[in-house]
């Protein structure tokens, strides 16, 4: 790929506990372009998140390098505030803060990195309304229910704008109607925004309805076995699983990841 | 239905109160139990009348003294070594045994080996609430601390937060209910660890009263100075319950 804004090479990563080492990743070599939106599919185990917090730089890789708009991680040395604006993050887990409110929550990136100003206020707004959650605006998490926490982790991960977006199953929790109209919803907020979305997912389904392309992973330790371009001639949205081509490249990867599961069994 | 909430949770452990002493006084009568073994109620709150003023209130003041600063400088005091010794985490280990030997040692009977340094003054009182709830706080601290889940400190990390930012915006708030558990408690022993120091050093106070008049066969003046420590320690807790319900607004 030419000029890819994320690019991880040959990427090892050990985890070091009180009685051994584990392998979680396995030279892993992956690339993500400009305004791209990939999924990374596989078992759990596979090291997919663990690939997502090594780009935010929340972890370091044992060795390898990642490269992120131009700028080759230190492996000794946090990355610098103004890389760290650039990107964001959302849990699996709403992740929110209980001793601050919805509101406290949503606006606390920008607290974090100086940011403030009416565009940011305003797009905060605009994203609590998105997802129905602005009655809850001053409310605390623990008055929520899973789904609406998760709502209000995903607008918190979005709002200081970022140019690239980690999603580490970020709807997991949610029902099924939920989960698609979300689904559909930040495919809006992606070409609205033009981010680099990095979304990890169980759900070959929603992989497949929202991704240009998908890296399939393998586990014990992780490795990218597959990496599927994902096309479609008709526009993305929920009337697109009912299309043979959706069931073709979900088939596809479910075998790829029933492949690796059976193997393992083995 | 705050307001009904309210009265009841006033009316209700006050009817319970009501309730014992009623048993109490009629025990007394009913068994024709002596009044040095056990005074009545009545007996009690007339010798409290009787002798507030004159012996009571000073020796109240003197135990109120010892434990608010007693308490006041163990506050600070353990949240700090708490704060320092759980950035490490080998000094939550080395730290922890030894602040659980000082929780369960009661620091009253080393009262003769601190007059042998200090002599016998209210500085002495003062140091053994300090050695008593200084540990519980920490320790109480250190587990609030050192429990806060990856998650919370990995969003810290992804927006580019250091350690102390850490610290400041996610460990002491997230620490805060265990540490208000470490209050509570902190306030319980400082009552019990003042009294117990009164009785060893002397020099007035409610719980040398209690030695005084007992040895004197004053057993209802001696209640008296028990029951007016006890709502003491009860004020004591009330407000640090009453501050934590204004601290710790998300529960």
């Amino acid at each position: 790929m030419e000029n890819p804004i994320i690019s991880i090479k040959n990427v090892n990563k050990t985890f070091d506990t009180r009685k051994h080492k584990i392998q979680a990743l396995q030279d892993i070599n992956m690339e993500f372009g400009k305004g791209e939106l990939v999924s990374i599919v596989g078992p759990s185990g596979c090291g997919k998140s663990t690939i997502i917090r090594l780009i935010d730089d929340i972890i370091k890789p044992t060795d390898g390098t990642i490269t992120v708009d131009g700028l080759t991680y230190d492996n000794n040395k946090p990355i610098s505030k103004e890389m760290i604006r650039k990107l964001g993050f959302i849990f699996q887990i709403s992740n929110l803060y209980p001793w601050l409110t919805v509101r406290e929550n949503v606006l606390l990136p920008l607290k974090i990195h100086g940011l403030s100003g009416s565009e940011y206020e305003a797009n905060m707004e605009h994203l609590l309304k998105y997802v129905d959650m602005e009655k809850y605006a001053d409310v605390y998490p623990a008055e929520l229910s899973g789904g609406m926490s998760q709502k209000a982790g995903v607008i918190r991960g979005m709002i200081h704008k970022p140019q690239m977006l980690m999603m580490d199953e970020p709807f997991g929790a949610l029902d099924e109607n939920t989960r698609e109209t979300l689904n559909i919803e930040l495919l809006k907020i992606w070409k609205e925004t033009g981010m680099t979305i990095i979304f990890i997912t169980h759900n070959v389904e929603e992989a497949v309805l929202i991704s240009q392309r998908v890296y399939v992973m393998s586990s014990h330790p992780g490795r990218v076995t597959a990496e599927l371009k994902i096309e479609f001639d008709k526009p993305r949205d929920l009337d697109l699983i009912t299309d043979l081509k959706f069931a073709e490249y979900c088939t596809k990867i479910e075998n790829l990841i029933g492949r690796i599961e059976l193997a393992q069994i083995k | 239905m705050k307001t009904k909430a309210k009265v009841f949770d006033f009316l209700a452990p006050t009817a319970v109160i009501l309730i014992l002493l009623i048993v109490w006084q009629m025990s007394c009568i009913i068994f024709n139990i002596s009044f040095h073994l056990l005074p009545k109620p009545t007996e009690i709150f007339l010798a409290l009348n009787n002798n507030f003023i004159s012996v009571i209130y000073p020796d109240m003041l003197v135990s109120l003294t010892v434990m608010l600063l007693g308490y006041l400088i163990a506050v600070p005091l353990g949240f700090v070594i708490a704060a320092i010794s759980s950035q490490f985490k080998l000094a939550v280990r080395m730290i922890t045994p030894v602040l659980i030997i000082l929780m369960v040692t009661p620091m009253a009977t080393l009262v003769p080996e601190f007059k042998l340094f200090w002599g016998v003054s209210q500085s002495v009182k003062i140091l053994v609430v300090i050695l008593q709830c200084t540990p519980v706080i920490a320790v109480n601290s250190i587990t609030g601390f050192t429990h806060v889940s990856p998650d919370k400190q990995n969003l810290m990390k992804a927006l580019g937060c250091g350690k102390w930012e850490t610290f400041f915006r996610v460990t002491i708030p997230n620490a805060m209910p265990q540490i208000f558990t470490g209050l509570k408690l902190g306030c319980i022993l400082c009552t019990i660890a003042a009294m117990s120091a009164d009785l060893s050093v002397g020099q007035g106070g409610l719980g040398y009263r209690i030695a005084v008049s007992s040895s004197m066969s004053a057993t209802d003046t001696a209640y008296a100075a028990i029951l007016v420590a006890a709502v003491i320690g009860v004020l004591l807790y009330s407000l640090v319950s009453k501050i934590e319900s204004k601290v710790v607004t998300w529960k």
